[in-house]
């Protein structure tokens, strides 16, 4: 999930990688919103004020039963 | 189980058809053939459940929307007339400019003649407006809608704005005065002003089914609620007396306000009443006539003052009203004497001086409470009386004489202006505390009389005393009338405390004062400081109200309680969200009463409030539910516009006699004669009639009432009391307009038409429930449909008039506790905890009730296969065996979706008082470093980051869809510190799926953060998969609940002749002793509904125990054409064996729900763990992983069995054991003292203890030193003991008192 430092090029032991964009979807109007850290929640498309994670596409259930 | 049953009807619906017509060919008797033709018109055409209800799915919205209609419409009141009319209400306070400093004199009162400027300020022009959000993007205002509310938390609001007025007057001191300049006025906002859903003020109100999912919302979303910081809250109805009618007290704490009081007395709940008009009108429903909606009403404003009349040993009577929480007493000749010179001065304008006349004279007076009864003797031995007595009040003979007393006494309370005199806040005073109802003093004076000859006939015994927990005498408070109170009251508290400042101000420095006046900054400055609107204001109280249900009011608003009026709408299910907006309380007071006769279920509420949906235990008969058909009037019947005329003139042209009429009396109103009934509309005395004309006066408006376009209210209550009832009520014809009392429809026989009718008239009318009922003659008023009287929740039972009746009272429980569907926005939903059911059928046997309001969106179980046997044993005891196979098909599976909150701004400061860096913390992954070891040794090893919780994301939290057991983060702050970070973990210990994560910005919402920080908050919602475990709880609808206790496979269950083998086995000892016979009607409806396709009706009241249509009947002719047995009994062979079980069995299809009380959330174990430090105890709670109490009584019972080794093994072994050093010489438990350590730990062994050669020795100089160390060491001796014992024995060393132990 989280690549090395060397790449992400943070503080070497800092424990605080750089932090890419996580999706979200708006709660209004469902655009796609990458946020950072640090970045205003918000929609940049119609400004509302909620915002949903998406749902993750790895592979959840690895046990088959 | 769902195969099967597929399987089941397509095996069985082709026979249908051929074996109905075989079976139709061969009946012989003549009864079933009738019945058997019915049968096959309903099996030719199998109804879908959705098109049973001929409604369509506007009408159902309109349906459901009026469940919650006495919130909405009452919160529609508030905003359309309340609000405003009890800000005109206030009377505007008043202020003298004078330099109080430079006084001499500083006593307070009116001085005639002296001049002085004066201020008067009030309100105007409030107003509410819509709920909207600054977006910050576009820097303008959106609408704000609820779902936004609930999800972020924050409350559901609108700006309350007002309009503050003043004006400088200059009063010359013989009562006028002049303005001087113009009113200076200006806007403010009072707060945030909570606004409920639904209603005019809310986004949603008119919005269609289309739009409501479009705003995210439910399609049948009914409002009624406040979202308060994100959770949906109700205001609670209540039970209150009856306004404007005076009702008959006896209570013995009466006795206490002084010597001469007897415990009798008359009291009425004066509700003030203004005749202005609005109109609001709406199309009628195709069924239902709306009242409140159709018609043009008539508005009032809520302003509630209790009078009472006190009755005293000597015959005399005394007035009591209540200001301020306090209790006044005034003699009621004197006020009688004030309200005689009528009203023509009004208080507020201070310019008396021309009222009218001398007043009533003794004479007179004397006449209208004896009504020319002169045999009376005891009526007139009384006034007599009355009048001597107010010989006492020398100089108090006319009006204004007693107008000035009174507002001589008063001056203080009042917080008048010393230029306003004494006779204009007698005015005041009466005003507003005496029969408020009634605004003209002719009127209260008329009705002050017909309270004192009430009182005597009381006292006489006459009349008896009236049953104040009768809804006869009762109305129901609704929650925009309490709002409306509420709300101006606040408003009059702003005032008074701005009027506070102002003196404050001016004393300080009355120059700079009155050079600051002309300014209007000035003004708004103190408006704001001393109204206190910068903290919330007006907006902020009512909030507070409804987050905490807890009243503050300095008046007390006339109400009997000051918590509880606000409640969860818990979103459970459907039916227990539905029933809280159903439910009437009778008030928190009488929860804690002993007596039991508040909760008695009494003749007087039939068809108003449900008499099954009650709940058992402690709120029993306390909180009821209004029954379906009720409606409660927000707004007051009109009684102006349309076709309606003025009802005093009706009721003169039928022959009343007025009382305004003649020119007897001083103030030209004539004597009514003892003989003759007193009329009266909503307090107010019309008139009189005799007993013969009122009660064809009481019919003639009834007629009137139906008519097609009517000439009265269509919702007049016409309550005509008989006389001749020695000790029953006090008679007369009373008739109400207002609102706030409760209304039924019954058909009305002579017309035909359907008429509304109120609690108060009910008992003195012949309504015959069924049409076998009717006696020709007599009955006049015929019920519409026996099941009227049911609420909704007890309504959706099954055959409930076959079940016993409790068993309907506990399904009314259960069916709120079930899990089921709460509702469809669910990914919009941020409920800390809701309940869902995964594969929920409609039920095959529904009622009438459940068609129309579509209860199938909101399916609430199962249609299970149910066979009544005692099979494996585990069906003892109300145990039910669940078949494995149907489990693994979905049966009863569930899930709880449970939301944490998380404020960033709270979890921020947190982290930073924990040593992180305030500016660098932020949601992130927190990382570890981590050494790869080399492949070989002259390599150097290498390292990388790997993340520290190993779920979290690069945005700190986990991935949606995933999993997170105990111990896992939800969430992780973290700064670039060494450190674990700051991670907000799940907590317990069930396994759960992320479900929704939602990052929320609060900016900009009325609860300002930004003080805080940051103004990010998150919710992340969790999915616990809940399916069926053993003792788990299910129950049918009727009240027959039991637990699952195995899951059995399928090889195992018995099946039938046709393969069949059930899904849920209960015990036929269920039955006997509950009789709940409804059950097994609908065992039967639901195999003949699933054989024949189709949904079966079990309305109750439609099936009769004899005649043409017997339910048994009815069904088992159905069940035969399938090919069934008639009973629905069927052989049935033994799964394990395969033999043929000897007995003929009842199996049939149950509508099966699944109870929310599960083993997961109960189960509580323990073998170690967690103990008190303190006593070194276990601790209790299931949470914390403690264990169950092994009490007093449990200890007892193990006694009474000799079982000391298990008492011995519980108590010590089990709880605090422990082993101390005790010196057997002294007999002392803390001298002993070891070299090394000085005390064992408990548990310890104590060969361990003594393995080490530790040398135990006594401190204690006066017993041990003396005798020497060698023997020393043999008397320390360690023992076991509680260690509660050992902290027992140093608390009492720190009092000095020495705990000695004997040991041999």
């Amino acid at each position: 999930m989280n690549t090395n430092t060397q790449t992400t090029g943070a503080p070497a032991g800092s424990g605080l990688p750089v932090m890419r964009g996580v999706e979200y979807r708006c709660g209004d109007c469902g655009a796609r919103n990458m946020i950072k850290g640090g970045d205003p929640v918000r929609c940049r498309q119609c400004g509302f004020r909620i915002l949903y994670k998406t749902r993750t596409k790895r592979l959840i259930q690895f046990e088959a039963r | 189980m769902y195969a099967e049953l597929i399987d089941f009807l397509s095996r069985n619906i082709p026979k249908v058809t051929d074996t109905s017509e075989r079976m139709a060919a061969s009946v012989s008797t003549k009864k079933s053939k009738s019945t058997s033709s019915k049968i096959t018109d309903n099996i030719r055409q199998p109804v879908p459940s959705f098109h049973r209800s001929h409604l369509s799915q506007k009408q159902t919205l309109r349906k459901l929307q009026r469940l919650s209609a006495p919130h909405v419409e009452s919160f529609n009141y508030f905003l359309d007339v309340g609000l405003a009319r009890g800000i005109q209400d206030i009377v505007p306070y008043e202020l003298d400019l004078i330099d109080t400093s430079q006084l001499e004199n500083r006593s307070i009162g009116h001085q005639v003649g002296k001049a002085s400027d004066t201020i008067e300020f009030w309100l105007e022009n409030v107003k509410i407006g819509m709920p909207t959000k600054t977006t910050g993007v576009n820097s303008g205002a959106s609408k704000l809608y609820p779902r936004e509310c609930r999800e972020l938390g924050i409350m559901y609001s609108a700006p309350l704005t007002a309009e503050f007025c003043l004006q400088f007057l200059r009063r010359d001191g013989y009562g006028s005065s002049t303005p001087t300049g113009n009113v200076m006025r200006f806007t403010r906002n009072f707060g945030m002003m909570p606004i409920m859903t639904m209603s005019k003020a809310c986004h949603l109100y008119g919005m269609n089914a289309a739009d409501l999912i479009r705003v995210k919302e439910e399609q049948t979303e009914f409002g009624g609620y406040f979202i308060v910081n994100g959770i949906e809250r109700c205001v609670r109805l209540l039970q209150v007396p009856r306004a404007n009618h005076a009702t008959s007290i006896q209570r013995s704490n009466y006795k206490n306000r002084g010597k001469l009081y007897t415990d009798l007395g008359v009291a009425v709940r004066c509700q003030r009443h203004n005749g202005d008009m609005s109109t609001i009108t709406s199309e009628s429903d195709a069924q239902v006539v709306h009242l409140s909606y159709q018609l043009v009403a008539n508005l009032c404003y809520f302003h509630h003052e209790q009078d009472t009349l006190h009755y005293l040993t000597t015959g005399g009577a005394t007035l009591k009203f209540v200001a301020r929480k306090q209790e006044f007493l005034l003699p009621l000749v004197l006020v009688m004497r004030a309200l005689s010179g009528g009203d023509t001065v009004k208080a507020s304008g201070g310019d008396s001086n021309n009222t009218t006349g001398h007043g009533i004279t003794d004479e007179e007076l004397f006449n209208r409470i004896v009504q020319g009864d002169e045999s009376n003797t005891f009526v007139r031995a009384r006034a007599e009386l009355l009048l001597r007595e107010a010989k006492q009040f020398h100089g108090m003979q006319t009006p204004e004489e007693c107008l000035a007393f009174i507002g001589s006494r008063f001056r203080l309370m009042s917080m008048k202006a010393n230029s306003t005199s004494d006779v204009a806040i007698g005015h005041y005073i009466i005003n507003k505390y005496v029969l408020v109802h009634l605004p003209d003093y002719g009127d209260k004076l008329e009705y002050l009389l017909f309270m004192l000859r009430k009182l005597y006939s009381f006292a006489a015994g006459d009349c008896g005393v009236d049953n104040a927990d009768s809804l006869q005498n009762q109305e129901i408070l609704l929650p925009g009338h309490l709002m409306s109170t509420f709300v101006k009251e606040k408003f009059d508290e702003t005032l008074a405390n701005i009027r506070l400042g102002l003196l404050k101000e001016m004393r300080m420095d009355f120059v700079k004062f009155m050079n600051n006046i002309p300014q209007i900054k000035f003004w708004q400055k103190c408006v704001d400081r001393y109204g206190m609107l910068s903290s919330g204001g007006i907006g902020k109280k009512v909030s507070h109200f409804l987050s905490t249900g807890n009243i503050i009011s300095s008046t007390g608003l006339d109400l009997m309680q000051v918590s509880g009026y606000t409640i969860v709408a818990e979103k459970l299910n459907f039916l227990r969200f539905c029933a809280h907006f159903r439910s009437v309380h009778r008030g928190s007071f009488f929860m804690e009463m002993k007596t039991t006769a508040v909760r008695k279920l009494l003749p007087d509420q039939w068809g108003f409030l449900c008499p099954v949906h009650t709940p058992d235990g402690g709120p029993c008969g306390l909180l009821s539910h209004i029954a379906l058909k009720c409606q409660c009037m927000a707004y007051p019947a009109a009684t102006q516009g349309g076709e309606l005329k003025d009802l005093n003139e009706i009721l003169i042209s039928l022959g009343v006699t007025p009382t305004g009429s003649g020119g007897e009396s001083s103030d030209g109103r004539t004597i009514s004669s003892y003989t003759a009934l007193p009329v009266l509309i909503n307090g107010r005395v019309v008139g009189s009639a005799s007993t013969k004309l009122s009660k064809s006066i009481a019919s003639q408006l009834r007629a009137l009432k139906v008519q097609e376009k009517p000439t009265v209210p269509p919702t007049l209550e016409v309550a005509y009391i008989p006389p001749g009832m020695k000790g029953g009520p006090y008679p007369g014809l009373f008739l109400f307009t207002i609102a706030a009392r409760v209304v039924r429809p019954v058909l009305q026989r002579a017309t035909g038409r359907t008429e509304y009718i109120g609690p108060m008239e009910q008992p003195f009318m012949d309504i015959a429930c069924l049409p076998e009922d009717i006696r020709e003659g007599i009955t006049t008023h015929q019920e519409l449909d026996p099941a009227n009287m049911l609420s909704l929740i007890a309504s959706l039972t099954p055959f409930s008039d076959y079940n016993q009746s409790p068993r309907n009272m506990y399904q009314c429980q259960m069916g709120k506790q079930t899990m089921g569907t709460p509702c469809h926005s669910l990914p919009y939903r941020a409920d800390n905890k809701l309940y869902k059911i995964q594969t929920p059928q409609a039920p095959l046997v529904q009622t009438a009730v459940h068609g129309e309001y579509k209860m199938d969106e909101y399916p609430n179980g199962t249609n299970a296969v149910v066979a009544v046997l005692s099979y494996t044993g585990f069906d003892m005891e109300d145990a039910m065996i669940l078949n494995k196979s149907s489990y693994e098909r979905g049966f009863g599976h569930a899930s709880v979706y449970k939301t944490i909150k998380v404020d960033l701004a709270d979890e921020i400061a947190n982290a930073v008082s924990r040593g992180a860096d305030k500016d660098k913390i932020k949601l992130c992954c927190k990382t570890k470093r981590v050494r790869i070891p080399p492949q070989n040794e002259e390599e150097m090893p290498k390292f990388k980051d790997e993340p520290m919780y190993p779920n979290i994301q690069d945005d700190g939290l986990p991935a949606v869809g995933s999993w997170v057991d105990e111990g896992h983060a939800l969430y992780c702050l973290a700064d670039d510190r060494r450190g674990n970070g700051f991670p907000g973990k799940h907590k317990e210990k069930e396994r759960a799926c992320v479900q929704t994560i939602r990052r929320l910005n609060t900016s900009g919402s009325s609860s300002s953060r930004s003080a805080k920080g940051t103004e990010e908050s998150l919710s992340v919602t969790l999915r616990f998969p809940r399916n069926p475990v053993i003792g788990d709880k299910f129950s049918s609808r009727h009240g027959q609940k039991g637990v699952l206790s195995i899951l059995w496979p399928q090889i195992d269950m018995p099946f039938s002749e046709s393969g069949i083998s059930p899904d849920v086995i209960i015990n036929p000892h269920a039955f006997p002793s509950r009789m709940t016979i409804g059950m097994l009607i609908e065992s039967m409806a639901g195999k003949s509904g699933a054989s024949h396709g189709m949904f079966q009706d079990a309305t109750p009241f439609t099936f009769h125990e004899s005649g043409d249509k017997i339910a048994v009947d009815y069904f088992g002719e159905q069940l035969q054409k399938a090919g069934y047995n008639y009973y629905g009994s069927e052989p049935l062979y033994s799964g394990v064996s395969g033999c043929l079980m000897q007995a003929d069995l009842y199996i049939g299809v149950v509508y099966y729900q699944r109870l929310r009380h599960m083993v997961s959330d109960k189960y509580q174990v323990r073998a170690t763990g967690t103990v008190n430090p303190l006593t070194r105890q276990p601790i209790k709670g299931r949470k914390k992983g403690g264990g169950i109490r092994l009490g007093e009584m449990e200890r007892d019972s193990l006694l009474s069995h000799g079982t000391a080794f298990l008492l011995h093994d519980r108590l010590l072994n089990c709880s605090d054991r422990h082993i101390a050093f005790a010196c057997r010489r002294c007999g002392d438990l803390l001298s002993p003292a070891t070299e090394r350590s000085t005390l064992l730990s408990a548990g310890q062994k104590v060969s361990d203890a003594t393995k080490h050669h530790l040398r135990v020795y006594c401190r204690n100089a006066k017993c041990c030193n003396a005798v020497g160390e060698e023997s020393n060491d043999d008397a320390v001796q360690p023992v076991i003991l509680p260690y509660v014992y050992r902290y027992l024995a140093n608390e009492l060393a720190a009092m000095n008192i020495k705990m000695k132990m004997t040991m041999s």
